[in-house]
């Protein structure tokens, strides 16, 4: 018997040397599974982002990388017991893997054993995708959009029955969109990846909120998906720090997506990482990233995908119906319409009611009935051949277009002065792409440097310069929609103003806009806004006008008339400009501007990354 | 003994004949589901607070508890119950479907019934009959959604178990 136990101690090893433990702690692999990072804002650095008990087995696990292999290299090696699911091979199943690829002599210890929990979880996922949520100028939280995984199942060719993993702050009920912005920016959220299924993802999204998603196929081997669904495992529902602007959604799927052997996260070295640039991120690193790409569109989109494909007497006819709604006297012309043609109008109007959420017990019983006969009308006629979301999916294509702008401006006349645009993040109202809800504009830490005679200065910082114009769908002819902006920083109210007049600055309106299609926009509203250099402070009050023209996909104008009165200075500053664009590739443009008031005309170089 | 044996088939035919009788005269959308035996809550997408679900949050969508399963495991497995929450969260896309005859949600429902690609369409008809019956003879409470939701389950289910090879 004391030999049988001797043997058997001699079976349960570890590498007898600490430096190979030491070591293989610090590789990057190892790394990567625990969630070190280099500094953390607030913690030591080395320390895992991760600071939940339940991911670490030893005590310092958080803290200690050496520590927490150790521990895991003697939990592994523990007997199993009658809950297999609790034994740290099940839990920790990449753990797991990688240990036995790192330490060949002790591959029989650390063979694999059956997990119930995580096999059957595991079963089935046979792929992996990248979902990406339009930006949302509602919400400061969604500016920039959102991305999620989600796991492919082979037992369900439908898509809504897939799981998808979520990462988000947590525990924020009650919080005022002031102490959200505060709290988000500054670390003051739990986060976690949590799993949701898809078809609440998409609900959420397009049916609710109505951004449009893209899904980006992640071209794996089955060996890497493994790694991926095995490290999933191991940290969904545990807790990190949520901060806004770098370590959030995208930061901590790019660190997962790194379990596959790409350094994503690693090559993630700004101060900030957009949602939105993730998949453009992702592809300049690795070109082969994504297998397909494909369009999820919001019930917006299909509602105007529908109504774009109604001409003639339906097309009158759905104005004429909705026009009258929710009153409903009749169906007017449908009936006398061809079959195929009542289906297309009825079909539309489906859309439309699913677009505005007529059906809802939160809209009125008027409204709800309404779209109640629209669909008892369209039962008693016979199923449609093809469905809207079917023929939309492949008009729609990724734009691909980094976040960031660097562009050099030269005067068209020499007395005035170049100027080089600094624009990390995202889009303005010329180069907004079909991520970005329409219309808008979204600018965040903009630098304007100004030179002449080789002596550059900053000549403005726009902190914050948003344009949004309500994105809902015209219905009538001349249908005006909101429209609001808001705008501060440093530098001048308009060019007009001397240099000495480069101050703080906050500005903003909300007005009216009208437009046509996707082409076409103008919009007017009053004008607010406070200079000051912190002695005085000097209002201005006015209005402001622009034209916006998307004549093609790669040649766009705007023309833009500002007027302010600053009532303590008593005088008046004017912006009249004219803009245009030229794309000639994803990462270049060109644009001519022509300032009405200062006679001044300049071509611009952008380049995107 | 002859005559005994036909008088029992004859019994067990009209049995089974009435009982099949009595399930096509039966009420559209009636009958045991996981809403009404299972304690399904009538848990909603929180749309209501300003931040959303969407953006860069979770949120306790909660309520999806099964307070209790009063019925047989039949009515509350795991899989029904699924299949409710899954009804219950898509009704308005599942109606609309409906009407239009096709779309990813009745598609995704049927998958959810076990209902095999090759019968789907057939089935589909069927609950677009049923479903049009109920909806025209008043059958759906505008303000029950809930209620609504274990309707649409039957109608559903129903038209998966006649129409489809499961």
């Amino acid at each position: 018997m004391p030999i049988l136990f001797l043997c058997l101690l001699c079976l349960i090893a570890v590498p007898s040397r600490a430096s190979d433990l030491a070591s293989l702690a610090n590789q990057p692999y190892w790394q990567v599974l625990g969630h070190y990072e280099a500094a953390v804002p607030g913690a030591r650095p080395g320390s895992s982002a991760i600071h939940d008990t339940g991911f670490f087995l030893a005590a310092d696990g958080q803290y200690s990388a050496e520590h927490e292999l150790q521990a895991t290299l003697a939990a592994m090696q523990a007997p199993v017991g009658d809950a297999p699911d609790q034994h740290a091979k099940c839990r920790f199943p990449a753990r797991r893997q990688w240990l036995a690829s790192q330490l060949p002599a002790l591959s029989p210890a650390l063979a694999p054993i059956a997990c119930p929990a995580y096999d059957g979880w595991r079963k089935a996922k046979s792929g992996a995708s990248l979902l990406l949520a339009n930006g949302y100028l509602s919400n400061p939280a969604s500016f920039y959009g959102h991305i999620f995984l989600k796991f492919d199942d082979a037992d369900n060719s439908n898509d809504l029955l897939h799981q998808s993993i979520n990462f988000g702050a947590i525990n924020m009920q009650g919080d005022s969109p002031l102490v959200y912005i505060v709290k988000g920016v500054a670390g003051g959220y739990d986060a976690e990846f949590q799993e949701v299924d898809f078809y609440r993802q998409k609900h959420t999204y397009g049916d609710d909120e109505l951004r449009d998603l893209w899904e980006f196929k992640l071209k794996l081997s089955q060996d890497k998906l493994e790694q991926l669904l095995a490290h999933t495992w191991e940290i969904k529902n545990k807790k990190y720090t949520y901060y806004f602007f770098k370590k959030n959604c995208a930061f901590r799927l790019l660190e997962l997506l790194d379990v596959t052997g790409s350094h994503y996260a690693e090559q993630a070295n700004r101060p900030w990482l957009i949602p939105l640039a993730t998949p453009v991120n992702i592809h300049q690193a690795n070109p082969d990233a994504f297998s397909a790409v494909l369009f999820h569109p919001s019930r917006q989109t299909q509602f105007e995908f529908a109504l774009n494909q109604l001409t003639g007497k339906a097309l009158a006819a759905f104005y004429d119906i909705v026009a009258a709604a929710p009153a409903h006297a009749g169906w007017g012309a449908l009936d006398s319409l061809p079959l195929a043609e009542q289906q297309a109008l009825l079909d539309t109007l489906i859309e439309y009611g699913q677009y505005k959420k007529l059906g809802k017990t939160s809209n009125t019983p008027d409204w709800q009935h309404f779209y109640r006969q629209v669909l008892l009308k369209r039962l008693a006629l016979p199923a449609s051949e093809t469905s809207v979301q079917g023929s939309i999916e492949k008009t729609y294509q990724y734009p691909d277009r980094p976040p960031s702008l660097i562009g050099l401006s030269v005067p068209l006349k020499r007395a005035a002065e170049q100027q080089i645009t600094i624009r990390p993040a995202y889009y303005d109202l010329l180069d907004a792409d079909v991520t970005h809800p329409l219309f808008s504009q979204l600018k965040m830490g903009e630098m304007v440097l100004q030179g002449k005679q080789q002596q550059w200065q900053l000549a403005q910082l726009n902190v914050i310069d948003v344009v949004a114009v309500d994105n809902s769908t015209p219905i009538q002819p001349h249908q005006m929609l909101g429209s609001w902006q808001i705008k501060g920083g440093w530098g001048k109210l308009a060019a007009s103003q001397a240099d000495s007049d480069r101050h703080a600055f906050i500005s903003g309106g909300y007005g009216l806009a009208w437009r046509q299609q996707k082409q076409l926009m103008f919009r007017a509203l009053p004008l607010a806004a406070l200079q000051t250099d912190f002695q005085r402070v000097n209002p201005y009050f006015g209005m402001e006008g622009q034209l916006v023209l998307k004549a093609t996909p790669r040649l766009s104008a705007s023309l833009t008339w500002q007027y302010l009165h600053g009532t303590r200075e008593q005088n008046t500053l004017q912006r009249r400009e004219i803009d245009t664009r030229l794309v000639l590739s994803k990462q270049l443009d060109v644009r001519i501007s022509k300032d009405i008031g200062n006679r001044t005309l300049s071509l611009a170089g952008n380049y995107y990354w | 003994m002859k005559l005994k044996l036909a008088s029992v088939a004859l019994l067990m035919i009209s049995a089974f004949a009435s009982t099949a009788a009595f399930a096509d005269n039966k009420e559209v959308g009636s009958g045991p589901n996981p809403f009404t035996d299972c304690g399904i809550g009538a848990a909603l997408f929180p749309n209501t607070h300003w931040a959303a679900v969407s953006s860069n949050v979770i949120w306790d969508i909660g309520s999806t508890a099964v307070t209790s399963a009063t019925m047989s495991p039949q009515t509350c497995s795991a899989k029904k119950v699924k299949v409710a929450m899954f009804v219950r969260d898509t009704y308005e896309q599942l109606a609309a479907d409906l009407a239009k005859g096709n779309g990813e949600h009745v598609a995704a429902a049927m998958d959810m019934f076990a209902c095999q690609a090759a019968g789907q369409g057939a089935a589909i008809s069927r609950a677009r009959k049923d479903f049009g019956s109920l909806a025209s003879q008043g059958g759906l409470n505008a303000a029950d959604s809930l209620q609504n939701a274990g309707k649409l389950y039957n109608v559903l289910e129903n038209a998966a178990q006649s129409s489809c090879t499961i």
